[in-house]
């Protein structure tokens, strides 16, 4: 009798746990209209903006990425500034450090419970535009008389989906050349006269680079592999292009492929073995080979400028655009402030005041001055007490040429395709044409395949 | 006299093993120390120093200053402490009924139970983050704990295998005197499961305790946080304090090592359970 009891009791246990397996899709089959259908929902999401601030205390939530150091501390500052503006708003924040914010935004808004504002990818606002996932602001930014030609316009364009403008950019980055002025005068070349073209670069990187007696490197010239000039960048400075018009892929125009080739002819300058002993030296320095004095020329993002000034204050440098063949180009990507579609229109507006705030010139010059961010209300990131320093000017005026990546919905990380087809290239010695064309046929497929799907 | 030195001979080379092999699983947490005592410009010198110079203490102050550590360390040990309880009682009370009991099907769902082993989180992360957020248990600690109240497969595993080499005559005595199958599997098979328990507690807290994807997607309030999420908290898009980092990693650490050692002589005692004298 006992035994029996006991048995029912198990199974008892064993029906929960497969219960509670059904319940989920029980719950997805059953309630559509549900939050957790929302990353699924059509886009009629356009929050309606009311005509006079609601004064109904209100409590919304603003997820970012600052964690630790300065821009920490300045975030509970300003939010600390914004609540007392705003008495009838509380905002509970929360930071993901930058390497897991994206694993837990994408889940909680999946499952529709994500926060009120958020900090997101500026590439991929369309794709959360087209699933209803995030709300237009253009009805607030009509309403308050927000200016949106203050702001970068590369990054207004990417924001906008169907002419209609989907939250506000926060801040950017672009890439372009650091130099070594001593290096320069050391090898003979003027200090104030950059490379500005491939022929330039690839001549002075000659005289710039460095060998020991062991065969070894001591001082790299350039290197493509270094930093952070991508192949889709330096394609684009030779007129090249990944997508045409139609949303085809491009991958091997003969523009890509000749920058492609390019870059290995300046690698195989220095050689595998050579490189590899100086990459294992360079990656134990735990920051950027050109603060070491190991590199003379590397194109990096403008981050690298702080992180100069911080480590190296005294290293005498330049910062020139990168050197083009046929037209300037540079890359830019960034993080935009987004209202999150949580069917609540005084959360909503409530997000929007705190956005408004956060992208205001008056809080993005003290966004600057703790990061060293390009921040992307123009007012602030030109305004002259930076834009006396050189370096600054050169790097802001660099935002004219720079573009963001496409966004291509069959293969929104096309680009991170590329990335292992310029190491095979650089670093193993394979063909360009060869890979650049697998690439292509990748690209194709995936286009092929996305079709299908629509 | 020959067997003497043959037995020294044979301990000689043992012990060099030995020290090999634990010299190269200390490395590490030396390192971890080292790197946790360095000021923000010795971190990546070359060639690497061991004792850093000057000492700098402060790193800890900084580390337990960064974020809520007691706060923090309280959550952490709270959904430890659950889970391994939840983990134990349900896990060795399934598999003695997959080890003990007769019931059709029995072995259906015992594969059917190992299948589910075969699933990687990735798959469930969604669907199983929906069904918690529409129960309601988002940003509470629920998510986290009760999933261990109903048993895992791997440790239903463990425990069946270790339940079946347990003698059946010690049931059997226990049933002629009137004992019914809980009574049996509490009084009985329990403690003398320790060394099997102790694994599974140890593997719990480790998994758990590390336990870094759980929190970070169903957690929203900071005052809510563990220290794997605290410890995060030092790597930025451009930069990580490793010193500080490190630091608050050794703190974070010890509570696992002082596990392991009080637990250890569980392992070891494994050995004595060979059977019944009669």
């Amino acid at each position: 009798m006992k035994k029996k009891g006991f048995i029912l009791m198990l199974s008892a246990v064993l029906s929960l746990s497969a219960l509670s397996a059904c319940s989920s899709k029980n719950n997805n089959e059953t309630q559509p209209a549900s939050q957790g259908a929302s990353a699924s929902a059509s886009p009629s999401a356009s929050a309606p903006a009311s005509e006079a601030p609601n004064q109904d205390p209100v409590t919304i939530s603003y997820w970012h990425i600052y964690t630790d150091g300065p821009m920490k501390e300045l975030t509970d500052q300003l939010l600390a500034d914004f609540q007392a503006k705003n008495p009838h708003i509380t905002v509970e924040q929360l930071g993901v450090n930058f390497f897991d914010y994206w694993t837990k935004l994408s889940t909680a808004m999946a499952a529709g419970s994500g926060p009120d504002l958020a900090l997101n990818d500026t590439s991929t606002v369309p794709s959360r535009a087209k699933t209803g996932a995030i709300l237009s602001t253009d009805e607030f930014i009509a309403r308050d008389g927000v200016q949106l030609d203050d702001y970068f316009p590369v990054l207004v364009d990417r924001m906008t989906y169907e002419g209609k403008m989907y939250g506000m950019p926060n801040d950017t980055d672009v890439r372009v050349l650091y130099y070594n002025k001593k290096m320069f005068a050391d090898a003979g070349l003027d200090p104030n006269t950059p490379p500005a073209n491939w022929d330039e670069l690839e001549q002075y990187a000659d005289k710039l680079t460095k060998w020991n007696d062991n065969k070894m490197l001591d001082v790299i010239g350039f290197s493509p592999a270094l930093g952070n000039l991508h192949f889709w960048t330096l394609a684009w400075t030779n007129g090249g292009d990944f997508w045409d018009d139609e949303g085809k892929p491009t991958f091997n125009s003969p523009q890509n492929l000749e920058a492609l080739q390019w870059e290995k002819k300046i690698q195989d300058k220095y050689g595998v073995k050579a490189m590899s002993a100086f990459n294992s030296q360079a990656s134990a320095l735990g920051f950027s080979p050109f603060i070491a004095g190991k590199a003379a020329m590397i194109v990096d993002v403008n981050n690298l400028y702080s992180e100069i000034q911080t480590r190296a204050p005294d290293l005498d440098f330049g910062v020139a655009p990168i050197p083009y063949k046929a037209n300037p180009a540079s890359w830019s990507a960034g993080f935009s402030l987004e209202l999150v579609n949580n069917k609540d229109d005084k959360r909503a507006a409530a997000a929007w005041e705190l956005m408004k705030y956060l992208t205001s010139a008056e809080v993005q010059v003290q966004i600057h001055e703790a990061s060293g961010s390009l921040v992307s209300n123009m007012k602030a990131a030109t305004d002259p007490k930076f834009m006396d320093d050189p370096n600054w000017k050169m790097i802001v005026d660099q935002m004219e040429h720079s573009r963001f990546i496409e966004y291509i919905e069959a293969m929104p990380s096309w680009h991170g395709n590329l990335d292992p087809v310029e190491q095979a290239v650089l670093n193993s010695g394979k063909d360009p044409k060869e890979f650049l064309d697998g690439a292509q046929k990748d690209a194709e497929n995936a286009v092929a395949n996305f079709a299908k799907t629509q | 006299m020959t067997l003497k030195s043959e037995g020294l001979f044979h301990r000689i080379v043992v012990y060099t093993l030995l020290l090999a092999g634990s010299a190269a699983f200390i490395l590490p947490l030396v390192w971890l120390l080292s790197t946790s005592l360095k000021g923000d410009t010795g971190l990546f010198e070359i060639p690497p120093k061991w004792i850093p110079e000057p000492v700098h203490w402060d790193n800890y102050r900084k580390a337990v200053e960064s974020f809520p550590f007691l706060r923090y360390t309280w959550n952490t040990v709270l959904i430890t402490g659950l889970s391994m309880i939840g983990a134990i009682l349900s896990s060795s009370l399934v598999a003695y009924a997959f080890a003990r009991l007769r019931w059709p099907g029995r072995d259906v769902w015992f594969v059917l139970l190992l299948a589910t082993m075969m699933l990687p989180g990735q798959v469930t992360m969604i669907p199983l983050f929906i069904l918690f957020k529409e129960l309601g248990w988002v940003n509470t600690y629920l998510p986290l704990i009760v999933p261990f109240f109903f048993g895992s497969a791997f440790y239903i595993f463990l425990m069946r295998q270790f339940f079946m080499t347990i003698p059946k005559e010690l049931s059997e005595a226990a049933k002629i005197d009137g004992c019914s199958e809980g009574y049996i599997w509490w009084r009985i098979f329990m403690p003398l499961s320790k060394p099997a328990l102790a694994t599974l507690g140890i593997f719990t807290f480790t998994l758990v305790w590390n336990d870094f994807q759980g929190p970070l997607i169903y957690l929203n309030d900071p005052d809510k946080f563990t220290l794997m999420l605290g410890l995060r908290s030092f790597q930025q898009q451009y930069g990580t304090r490793w010193n500080v980092m490190m630091a608050a990693s050794l703190l974070v650490m010890l509570p696992t090592l002082a596990l392991f050692f009080s637990f250890q002589r569980y392992f070891i005692e494994g050995v004595t359970l060979t059977g019944v004298k009669g």
